[in-house]
């Protein structure tokens, strides 16, 4: 979760490409390539559309991937967020 | 060196030996070792701009020494390629670019298939040109080890082969030269449609597998010897020719069975080609 309630973005050093639902994000920053599959993939994927709240996110995924937007889903879309953060591939802009 | 020379005229058409006044991208010299090393356990020197990038090695292989040379030039200064470490073949118009470690198989595969129809691009090392995405031709002898040696002696009988040189770092080595129609086409770039990671194996039957895109990219990228060096833009234009490619993995056996299976992806015969080849 983003420290401010703010929107999770793609960082501006931050390239994607998506293919069927699997995605890979390279930082230009580190020079390093990352693969993602399944929620972690959506989830970089849509934020690479546009910025999102974890909320919004987590509404976005419970609706496109028919899962119950509570337990399971919000534990894992938490995970996903903390890794994509951790490898500095998405950064959180002020509550507006 | 009289054993280099021979071996690069026996190798490489005359067409492609230059004279002293035209153009070089390298300067290179493989000479024999100075001092007592010319007498005892005689040695061969690669040279490059009066540097020597490699540790001397024993005289008998300074052919394979020239060619693991030029791969080492090539592979550390022709940056307006992305550089994959594989073979490319073309076929109908599209290249199939075959990454691969040492021991994959590439080099065996990629041997087969030019000796069957298939055109030789380059075989250690597949050049992805930055401006357009085509894969430019290298077509350079094709270094055969091993149990592939004889293996290609006797699929392909009329082909032009130096000696053999034992011992080597990567065991026994052999230089296959690429077939005459690939010499003739080297100016003559093409798009890529298909990535293969080859892996021979001790038994069993020829079989691709269609592997996601993300993954190929991901393995790709591995096999890149330059893609750390280009950064952004190396993984702009990965994901283009992954976007163009039909991506498998790809095991076999017998030679025949694995010509026989690529024969049919470039006939579009095969289920998992996905890719539209628009390039």
């Amino acid at each position: 979760m983003s420290e401010t309630g703010g929107a999770w973005y793609v960082a501006p050093h931050v390239l994607v490409r998506a293919w069927e639902g699997e995605i890979v994000a390279y930082n230009d920053e580190t020079g390093h390539t990352h693969q993602f599959l399944e929620l972690a993939a959506w989830a970089l994927e849509r934020l690479s559309s546009s910025a999102m709240t974890e909320r919004d996110l987590m509404v976005a995924a419970a609706a496109e991937l028919e899962l119950e937007a509570a337990g399971d889903l919000v534990s894992s879309l938490r995970n996903s967020i903390a890794l994509l953060q951790g490898l500095g591939l998405i950064e959180a802009s002020p509550q507006a | 060196m009289p054993e280099v020379l021979s071996g690069i005229r026996l190798l490489y058409p005359p067409a492609l030996l230059l004279g002293h006044e035209q153009f070089i991208d390298f300067n290179v010299v493989v000479r024999r070792g100075y001092g007592p090393r010319r007498w005892l356990r005689r040695q061969a020197i690669f040279e490059f701009d009066q540097e020597q990038p490699f540790k001397p090695l024993p005289l008998d292989q300074a052919l394979p020494m020239f060619e693991w040379g030029l791969n080492y030039l090539i592979a550390g200064s022709a940056h307006w390629y992305l550089i994959i470490h594989g073979a490319a073949v073309e076929k109908n118009g599209g290249v199939a670019i075959l990454p691969g470690t040492p021991g994959s198989g590439k080099s065996t595969l990629a041997a087969g298939l030019v000796n069957r129809g298939w055109r030789l691009l380059s075989d250690e090392l597949a050049l992805i040109r930055r401006t357009d995405g085509a894969v430019a031709p290298l077509a350079r002898p094709i270094s055969l080890k091993n149990e592939s040696i004889d293996l290609m002696r006797g699929f392909a009988p009329t082909g032009i082969f130096s000696p053999v040189v034992n011992d080597t770092i990567k065991g026994s080595v052999a230089l296959l030269r690429a077939p005459a129609e690939s010499l003739e086409r080297m100016a003559e770039t093409a798009p890529p449609r298909w990535i293969v990671f080859p892996l021979w194996q001790p038994e069993g039957p020829a079989r691709l597998q269609p592997v996601s895109k993300t993954h190929a990219f991901m393995i790709a990228s591995r096999n890149a010897v330059n893609y750390g060096i280009l950064g952004a833009s190396g993984f702009r234009l990965l994901g283009d020719v992954i976007d163009r490619c039909a991506c498998f993995r790809f095991s076999y056996h017998a030679l025949e069975d694995a010509v026989a299976a690529f024969e049919a992806l470039a006939a579009g015969e095969h289920a998992g080609d996905r890719s539209d080849a628009a390039c």
